[in-house]
């Protein structure tokens, strides 16, 4: 891990020292020399990148802890904040799934043997943003605005008309 | 300018807001006395009089009004309930009226004096003893005379000072004792002829042989001598032989000789002149003189049918015998309280026959002879309806809502919609060009909404045998029908609206009525005899109603269709049986009885057709469901057996199934006659009063639960009773006491059975008593406290408490006395606000109106609704959103360039 800062590349002083501030011949000899360093670790890159893509498909689980407590202490009240942080809660990662993972990931996806890596991770992402999801949706069934049992929709259950009537005199 | 347009924009959105605030809607609530009868009345004015009415109410009334049709009314200025003192004999109460107050005596009250000016009850004292009559000397004391013979003093208060005349004669009880005043000393003249002198001691001022007629100062003995009490308490003989003498002034007698009256002047030395004599064309058989402040008069009673008046007033001043004016006053025969005298030189005679009250005046400057009169109303209990009132106009707001109403949510959006963007472009047309703001006329824009609180309550009065329609919005009359019968043939079986008509069907003959106007459609239908019962049906023809009368078991329709099958008729035969009859193919066939020759039937209803429920159960804590027992079919049964312990039974109306049954404690003796039965929704409720163990007023609430398996299915299938089990899954069930006594219960109905139901019950004290169903709820938590569960089982679930305690807010007539009785109804009926119900009370001493909300008013603003508020709230949020806008594009057109640099 970060090889260029454990094993640094020291420039050792050449043989005419130039007075201070005066750039020769060399520095383009010391940049080449950087940059050819640089290319020589790819593999040091695709590590880096992988960690990237890795960083960005778990970032919404990070919210999830939070989400909990702040539900937690939200209650199952009815009231118009709550209610509109859960809908925000169910929303939004909604909104990230289909708006966001795309882009989060677009500079990865041109990276050679980076496909697969980036696949799961997109998979990973929306995973997590569903784990929010539910969060919202459990915050949701304790409020009871789910509708999930018969006593939901006792509103749309009859009772059968009856052929006969009476008359009481 | 802009200032102004502004204001009026504001103005003009806070009227848009009030044209749904119906804080001015209705009146609230309202009694219209009706008159149940005159038994006794005594004029106090010429327009205004004090009577008794119905059974034990005092009254004060003032005639108003002047119809051409002989009928007038009358304002009632108060009214006394007398049978607030629990008397058993009201119709033997007798009144005398003195100049500020009302003196009420009879058998089993003893002396009650009410105010005259406001009708409040001044003294009850019960310690003085029976009073047989109560009279004003003419000097103005009251004296009362007890049934053992004493002579009372009763003061303005009400307190009594006995006088001591039994130290000389005791009082005929039979008779009313009569007084003279002179030179404000009262003085008593009783019957044997003796008369004492009242001051704080009585004293024996003389006897004469026997007493005819007191007046004035004078006093007509046995003999038809006349003798006089002259200042100084002398008593002094006329020397002159009368045949029949009326006292007329203390100087002026008149004689009657066959058919001549004889006028004499008294002389300062006690003898008597002819001064005039007039001829008549009949015997007279009777005088009566009347005076008061200003004129005075003598009734001349010619025969039983012709009745006489001559002023006096100007030859009593100027002894001319041409001053008499004199006129015939037709047929009354009624001599003493009946005639009054008014100041504006009229006689007022007053009569009462058959409980209706004929005033006839006569004024003799004018000659102005009017006979009006103030009919008894007999409502008939069986015939008490309240409809909706018919609309005429069919462009109404009211029923172009109705008519989108039906249709779906989105379409009912879209007319809303439709109708707010138009009254808007009205609006703007209005003041752009026209420049003005709308005003109340401009009915199109803010019309009127009609919240359907407009009823009318119809009865059969038997007193004049029409049917009465008044409005329920303020108690006036709508119409009245032509009189359709007679007292003989009055016996109404039944009055029932059909196909939007009013049908009226008596023992022998059936009428039909116009809702709108109460006109009569075609000739009366005439019947043949011994109709019992006329029952309501429905037609053949979807939508229409038919009607059939019923002969035991023979059923005739005399409706305009054919009546539909499957249509049960249960009849009560004798209180003994419950025989049901099903209709099929045009006739009704015997099917289910019930009934034991030891139990006799006190109650029996059905589940209203007017019922509404929009929930079909309950939810529980765990969010399961407890389905409500909705089987229409059901009637509740009460019996009592030979030792008058009572049963309730539920039977299935259809198949006749005893679906519920209930007796009751053996131990519990019971007033039979107060059983009173309400069904709604699920739910029974039955009142009664208790004399063992204790008095009181019980309510037994029953709810009925099913589990959807028998009943549950979709609306728009029609299935047989026959084929399902409706056997009641669960009953709960609860007592309760009310402290009052109950007589009348009913139900709130609301349009789509929404809002929460109230239980009316009619109180003996007449109070109309409004009971949320979750207080009278029978599934009250016993015995221990709530539970969060119990809390989110029920609407308001409570703990159980016997008492269900008197709650004055609960009153929905504390403004007004409502006089009740037996015969009395509760109406109730819904309006187009889901929240509110209208109630009435009706019955033949009044009509009492007002509308309940058992939910609070939630589909309606309330006053404190702050429209400005919210009007201005909009326009600073519409300025806001204009000027944000505004400063947005005029940023993003700046960073536009900004970023292009």
């Amino acid at each position: 891990m970060y090889s260029e800062l454990t094993t640094p590349n020291i420039l050792k002083p050449s043989e005419r020292t130039n007075p201070p501030g005066f750039e020769g011949s060399s520095i383009g000899e010391t940049i080449k020399m950087i940059s050819g360093d640089v290319n020589v670790d790819k593999n040091q890159v695709l590590e880096l990148k992988k960690k990237k893509i890795w960083e960005i498909a778990y970032a919404p689980a990070k919210a999830i802890p939070m989400q909990l407590i702040m539900g937690y202490f939200m209650g199952n009240g009815l009231q118009i904040i709550p209610i509109m942080m859960t809908f925000n809660l169910l929303i939004s990662p909604l909104k990230a799934i289909f708006m966001e993972t795309g882009p989060a990931f677009a500079p990865f996806e041109d990276t050679p043997g980076l496909h697969v890596e980036v696949g799961t991770a997109k998979f990973m992402f929306i995973v997590c943003q569903l784990l929010n999801m539910s969060i919202g949706i459990y915050k949701l069934y304790g409020m009871g605005l789910i509708p999930h049992t018969e006593s939901d929709w006792l509103d749309w259950k009859h009772i059968v008309a009856i052929k006969e009537s009476i008359v009481v005199t | 300018m802009h200032s102004h347009k502004l204001i009026t924009l504001v103005v003009l959105l806070a009227s848009l807001v009030s044209a749904v605030d119906i804080g001015t809607a209705f009146v609230r609530d309202f009694v219209k006395y009706l008159t149940p009868g005159f038994l006794e009345t005594e004029f106090i004015a010429s327009n205004e009089f004090v009577s008794l009415e119905g059974e034990g109410i005092l009254t004060r009334r003032k005639v108003i009004g002047e119809s051409p049709e002989m009928t007038i009314d009358s304002e009632l200025v108060w009214a006394v309930d007398l049978r607030q003192f629990q008397l058993l004999d009201l119709l033997l109460l007798k009144f005398h009226v003195a100049t500020n107050e009302v003196f009420v005596y009879g058998p089993s009250l003893s002396l009650a004096v009410i105010g005259l000016d406001d009708g409040s009850l001044i003294s009850n004292d019960k310690s003085i003893g029976k009073i047989n009559w109560v009279g004003s000397a003419p000097g103005g004391n009251v004296y009362a005379a007890t049934d053992d013979g004493n002579l009372l003093v009763v003061n303005d208060d009400g307190t009594v000072r006995s006088i001591d005349l039994n130290h000389y004669e005791k009082l005929d009880p039979s008779s009313s004792p009569r007084f003279l005043t002179v030179n404000a000393i009262d003085y008593i003249v009783l019957d044997s002829g003796h008369i004492f002198k009242i001051t704080d001691s009585v004293l024996p001022v003389g006897h004469v042989p026997g007493v005819i007629n007191v007046g004035k100062s004078a006093i007509v003995a046995g003999n038809n001598h006349v003798f006089r009490i002259s200042t100084d308490g002398t008593l002094t003989e006329i020397s002159h032989q009368f045949l029949n003498p009326t006292i007329v002034t203390t100087n002026d007698i008149v004689d009657i000789d066959g058919s001549k009256l004889l006028f004499y002047k008294i002389n300062d030395d006690n003898t008597a002149d002819v001064v005039y004599t007039k001829e008549e064309i009949a015997p007279i058989s009777g005088v009566h003189a009347i005076s008061n402040d200003v004129n005075e008069i003598l009734v001349v009673d010619l025969s039983p049918s012709n009745l006489k008046i001559l002023v006096l007033t100007d030859y009593l001043a100027n002894a001319l015998s041409d001053t008499i004016k004199e006129f015939n006053i037709g047929s009354s025969q009624k001599f003493e309280k009946s005639i009054i005298l008014s100041s504006e030189n009229t006689v007022l005679t007053s009569s009462i026959e058959d409980s209706n009250l004929f005033l006839e005046t006569i004024n003799w400057s004018t000659g102005r002879q009017e006979l009006r009169a103030i009919f008894k109303v007999t409502v008939d209990p069986k015939s008490i309806l309240i409809v909706d009132k018919p609309n005429v106009a069919t462009e109404s707001l009211e029923l172009a809502l109705l008519a989108t109403e039906s249709s779906s949510i989105f379409v009912n959006w879209l007319a809303r919609t439709k109708r707010h963007l138009s009254a808007i472009g009205k609006l703007a047309t209005s003041v752009i060009v026209d420049h003005r703001l709308p005003t109340n006329d401009d009915s199109g824009l803010f019309p009127e909404i009609d919240f359907g609180f407009d009823k009318l309550v119809l009865f059969f009065d038997l007193n004049s045998c029409r049917v009465v329609a008044m409005n329920t919005k303020d108690g006036s009359k709508e119409w009245t029908t032509e009189k359709f019968c007679t007292a003989s043939d009055s016996q109404l079986l039944g009055m029932f609206i059909a196909n939007d008509d009013v049908v009226v069907t008596l023992e022998q003959h059936v009428h039909r009525f116009n809702l709108h106007d109460g006109l009569r459609f075609g000739p009366a239908r005439f019947t043949q005899y011994g109709y019992t019962d006329a029952i309501k049906l429905k037609a053949i023809e979807a939508g229409r109603d038919t009607w059939v009368l019923r002969n035991g078991k023979e059923f005739t329709r005399y409706g305009p269709f054919d009546f539909a099958g499957d249509q049960i008729v249960i009849t009560n035969e004798d209180n003994v049986k419950l025989q049901a009859y099903i209709s099929t193919k045009g006739k009704f066939i015997p099917t289910w009885s019930f009934g034991s020759s030891n139990e006799k039937i006190i109650k029996h209803i059905g589940k209203p057709e007017e019922s509404t429920t929009s929930s079909i159960g309950v939810v529980l804590h765990d969010k399961s469901v407890l389905y409500k027992y909705l089987y229409p079919n059901t009637v509740s049964v009460i019996t009592s057996n030979e030792e008058g312990i009572i049963t309730f039974y539920l039977l299935d109306g259809v198949k006749g199934e005893i679906l519920y049954t209930f007796k009751h404690d053996p131990k519990e003796v019971l007033d039979v006659d107060s059983i009173e039965v309400l069904m709604d929704d699920n739910w029974i409720i039955y009142t009664y009063f208790v004399f063992e163990p204790r008095f009181e007023q019980r309510i037994t609430v029953l709810d009925l639960f099913d589990n959807y398996k028998n009943l549950g299915g979709a609306a728009v299938e029609q299935v047989s009773a026959f084929d399902r089990d409706l056997k009641i899954t669960n009953v709960s069930q609860q007592a309760y006491t009310y402290p009052d006594r109950i007589i009348k219960l009913k139900s709130t109905v609301t349009k789509h059975g929404i809002t929460l139901k109230s239980v009316i019950a009619l109180t003996e004290n007449g109070a109309l008593v409004e009971f949320p169903k979750w207080v009278l709820n029978s599934r009250r938590v016993v015995g221990r406290q709530l539970t969060k569960e119990d809390m989110m089982s029920d609407f308001r679930p409570l703990q159980y408490e016997p008492v269900v305690p008197r709650n004055t807010k609960q009153i929905l007539n504390h403004k007004f006395k409502v006089f009740v009785d037996k015969n009395g109804t509760i109406l109730t009926k819904d309006t187009n606000l889901e929240s509110t119900s209208v109630v009435c009370y009706i019955n033949s001493y009044n009509m009492f109106c007002t509308i309940a909300q058992p939910s609070r008013s939630w589909d309606v603003l309330g006053s404190s609704f702050d429209k400005n508020k919210l009007a201005i709230t909009i326009l600073v949020l519409i300025m806001a959103y204009i000027t944000s806008t505004l400063l947005v594009t005029k940023k993003s057109l700046h960073d536009s360039w900004h970023d292009s640099s």
